[in-house]
C-alpha cells in the first residue's frame, strides 16, 4: 500500500506492507502511477535488474532510480516482478514492463532525502522524497 | 527544530547561527533575510540543513543561505558553501540534480508598444519553436562523439554548429563552458537521457518569458547591459535536463559507497561527499562540468529557437536579439577568493544561488506572473558571500496544495487581466507554478540589495510566458 504526501517543493511517498518484496513492488508502482503514464497495452518486455547499495533504504532508492531509467531511456513502464531476490543491501529481479506512449509527470530522481525502510515487528514501512 | 533564540542578528539583513550551536559545526552558519522573513525561514528545515552543511570537512568561513532559501536535499536550496580543494569535499547535494539550471536574458531593439497586438502571436510562435513538456525531445539528436563534443565544449560547440555567434559567448558566465569537463565521466545512461534534449525547456518551473523593462534603478549599470525602460527582453530558464539529473543520481550513489573508505560521516545521506582531490571527487567534478556545459549548450540552442520565433513573428522590423547575460544557479566552480588577506582557491558550491562577481550582471527570475530583476554583483558579495547572491523566489506551497486550491482556468484569466499571454502545455502544470506558490521575489531582491551583495539595476514585468 502506498500514499503520496505533499512536500513543499517535491513529493513524498509513504509505504507499508507485510512483505518487503511487496513493499518494493508497491514503491515501483507508486512512482509509475505518479508519472501518469499511457502505455501501449500489447507491447511488453522483461528486464533483469541487479542493484547493490550501502543499506536497505539506499537499495530501495537505487532500485527506483533504475525503474525511472527504464522509463526515461527505454520508454518502458514497470508492470510488476517476474521474480525478486532481496538481501539487506542487494537486489536481483526480473521485472515485467510495458511500452510507454507518453507520460506527463516528470520525476527527476528518487532522492535519499528522508529515505527509510524499517520493520516494526508486523509491517515494513518506507518513505522517500521524489525530486519533481 | 531551530527557533529565534538560536539566531544572532549581525545586521538588518544578515543573521548567524554560531559555531557553538552544535559540536560538529566547523564554521558558523549565516543567512540573509529581513526580520519579517524569519518565521518563514524557520518554518521548514532549511536552517537545520545549513547547520549540517557547516559540519562538512574543509568548509571555509561560513555556510551561507540566501533570502529565498528553502528545504532541499542535504543542502538547502539557496545555499552557498566554499571548500578548501586540498582538505575539503565536493558534494552533489551542494549543486543539485539540475546541474547548471540557470537563466539567460536576451534584449531586443524594440519597445513593448512596437509589438502592437502581436504579443499573443509571439507567445504561440515561441511555444512552437521551443519544445517543452515532460518527456519531449528536441529537433537535434546527438550521439557518440557529437554529444561528447557538446559535453566538453558547451555553448561554443553550438556556436560552431551555427546556433549563434562568437560574440554570444562573451556574455555568458564562464563563456558557457567549463574546461574541466570530461565526457568520459558521464554515464551512458545520462547520455541516453540527454541525447535528444538539447534545445528543450522541460517542464515544472522552467520557462521562456517575454518581459518589458518596467523600471530602471541604476541608469549607468543598465546602459552597460544595453537595457532601457520600456524595452522588450526575454528570459530563458532551464538547465541540463535528464542528463544532469542522471549525473547527480549516478554520483550520489558512488559517493555514498565511497564515504566510509574516506572516513567521512554525514548527518544526512543526501550530503554524501568525498574529498575534492579523491578519484571519486575529481570524476564527479569532471562529470558535473560536462553537465554544466550541456546546460549552456541547451540554452544556446533555445536562444537560436527564440531568435527564430522573433524573426518569424516580426521579420526584419524586429531587429536582433542580443544576449544580456547567462548565469548558472546550480554549480560548483574553482574560484579565487580572499580569505584572511590572502588569495586562495576554493571549490564554491552554489545550489539555488547565483554568482555575483563585482560588475557582473545577475539575473533573478520571479515566479510566473511576478516581476523579475536584473542586478549587478558587488565588492561586498566578494567579501561576504563568496561572490554570491540569491537565485529567485523559492517555493512556499506544495504542488499538491497548489493543484487543490488553484483553478487553471481562473489562473489563465487572471494572467490575461494582468496583461500576460500564457502558452502552457497543461493547466495542471500551470497551477503548480502559480505566483502564490512562491515567496515574494520583491522582498528577496530587496534583502540582497540592502545587504549589498547585489544591486538592483532594473525590474522586468512579464507580458508572455511559455511553459511546458
Amino acid at each position: 500500500m502506498y500514499e503520496i504526501v505533499p512536500h513543499t517543493a517535491d513529493v513524498r511517498i509513504q509505504l507499508e506492507n507485510a512483505s518487503l518484496e511487496s513493499l518494493f513492488d508497491d514503491a515501483a508502482h507508486a512512482i509509475t502511477a505518479f508519472s501518469r503514464i499511457t502505455t501501449m497495452p500489447h507491447e511488453v518486455a522483461e528486464r533483469e535488474l541487479v542493484v547493490d547499495s550501502v543499506d536497505r533504504a539506499s537499495l530501495l532508492v537505487d532500485f527506483l532510480n533504475e525503474i525511472m531509467t527504464l522509463l526515461h531511456v527505454d520508454r518502458l513502464a514497470f508492470d510488476g516482478f517476474r521474480s525478486i531476490t532481496l538481501a539487506p543491501t542487494s537486489l536481483r529481479a526480473r521485472v515485467r514492463l510495458r511500452a510507454v506512449e507518453t507520460w506527463s509527470e516528470d520525476i527527476k530522481a528518487v532522492t535519499y532525502h528522508e529515505a527509510h525502510v524499517t520493520h516494526d515487528g508486523e509491517l515494513w514501512r518506507a518513505a522517500m522524497v521524489l525530486d519533481v | 527544530m531551530l527557533t529565534r533564540k538560536h539566531i544572532m542578528r549581525i545586521s538588518d539583513t544578515l543573521w548567524e547561527i554560531p559555531r557553538t550551536h552544535r559540536d560538529d559545526m566547523r564554521v558558523p552558519a549565516r543567512f540573509y533575510a529581513s526580520e519579517s522573513m524569519l518565521d518563514d525561514i524557520l518554518g521548514d528545515r532549511s536552517l537545520e540543513q545549513l547547520v549540517n552543511v557547516a559540519t562538512l570537512p574543509g568548509i571555509r568561513k561560513y555556510a551561507i543561505a540566501m533570502p529565498d532559501a528553502h528545504e532541499g536535499y542535504g543542502f538547502p536550496i539557496g545555499g552557498v558553501a566554499a571548500f578548501d580543494p586540498d582538505e575539503g569535499v565536493i558534494s552533489p547535494g551542494g549543486i543539485g540534480y539540475d546541474i547548471n539550471c540557470g537563466v539567460r536574458m536576451l534584449r531586443s531593439e524594440l519597445r513593448l508598444d512596437d509589438l502592437g497586438d502581436r504579443v499573443g502571436d509571439l507567445a504561440h510562435q515561441l511555444q512552437r519553436e521551443v519544445p517543452s513538456g515532460v518527456g519531449r525531445g528536441g529537433s537535434l539528436t546527438l550521439r557518440g562523439r557529437d554529444l561528447d563534443a557538446v559535453l566538453e565544449e558547451g555553448a561554443s560547440r553550438m556556436v560552431r554548429m551555427s546556433y549563434g555567434t562568437e560574440s554570444d559567448l562573451d556574455r555568458l558566465e564562464s563563456r558557457g563552458s567549463l574546461a574541466d569537463a570530461d565526457a568520459g565521466e558521464v554515464s551512458e545512461t545520462a547520455k541516453a537521457r540527454g541525447r535528444d534534449q538539447l534545445g528543450t525547456m522541460g517542464a515544472g518551473n522552467h520557462f521562456v518569458e517575454v518581459d518589458v523593462v518596467d523600471r530602471v534603478f541604476d541608469e549607468e549599470a543598465a546602459a552597460l547591459s544595453g537595457i532601457r525602460e520600456g524595452q522588450v527582453v526575454f528570459q530563458i530558464h532551464t538547465g541540463s535536463r535528464g542528463l544532469g539529473h542522471q549525473i547527480a543520481t549516478d554520483f550520489l550513489k558512488v559517493m555514498s559507497k565511497a564515504m566510509s573508505r574516506h572516513r567521512i560521516t554525514v548527518p544526512d545521506p543526501q550530503l554524501a561527499c568525498v574529498p575534492f582531490r579523491s578519484d571519486e571527487g575529481q570524476r564527479y567534478f569532471r562529470a558535473m562540468s560536462a553537465g554544466a556545459n550541456f546546460a549552456w549548450a541547451n540554452r544556446q540552442l533555445i536562444t537560436h529557437e527564440v531568435r527564430r520565433a522573433w524573426s518569424l513573428t516580426f521579420g526584419d522590423a524586429g531587429g536582433e536579439l542580443e544576449i544580456v547575460y547567462d548565469v548558472a544557479h546550480n554549480i560548483a566552480k574553482l574560484e579565487e577568493h580572499t580569505l584572511g588577506g590572502r588569495s586562495v582557491r576554493l571549490v564554491v558550491h552554489r545550489k539555488g544561488a547565483t554568482r555575483a562577481f563585482e560588475g557582473q550582471p545577475v539575473l533573478i527570475p520571479g515566479s510566473m506572473g511576478t516581476a523579475s530583476y536584473l542586478l549587478v554583483g558587488s565588492r561586498d558579495a566578494m567579501n561576504e558571500s563568496f561572490g554570491s547572491t540569491c537565485h529567485g523566489a523559492g517555493r512556499r506551497m506544495s504542488r499538491t496544495k497548489a493543484k487543490k486550491e488553484i483553478d487553471g482556468g481562473e489562473l489563465r484569466a487572471r494572467m490575461k487581466r494582468m496583461g500576460i499571454e500564457v502558452a502552457a502545455g497543461s493547466n495542471r502544470g500551470l497551477v503548480e507554478e502559480a505566483p502564490e506558490a512562491y515567496k515574494d521575489v520583491d522582498s528577496v531582491v530587496d534583502v540582497v540589495h540592502r545587504a549589498g551583495i547585489a544591486r538592483k539595476v532594473a525590474r522586468l514585468r512579464p507580458v508572455a510566458v511559455v511553459k511546458g
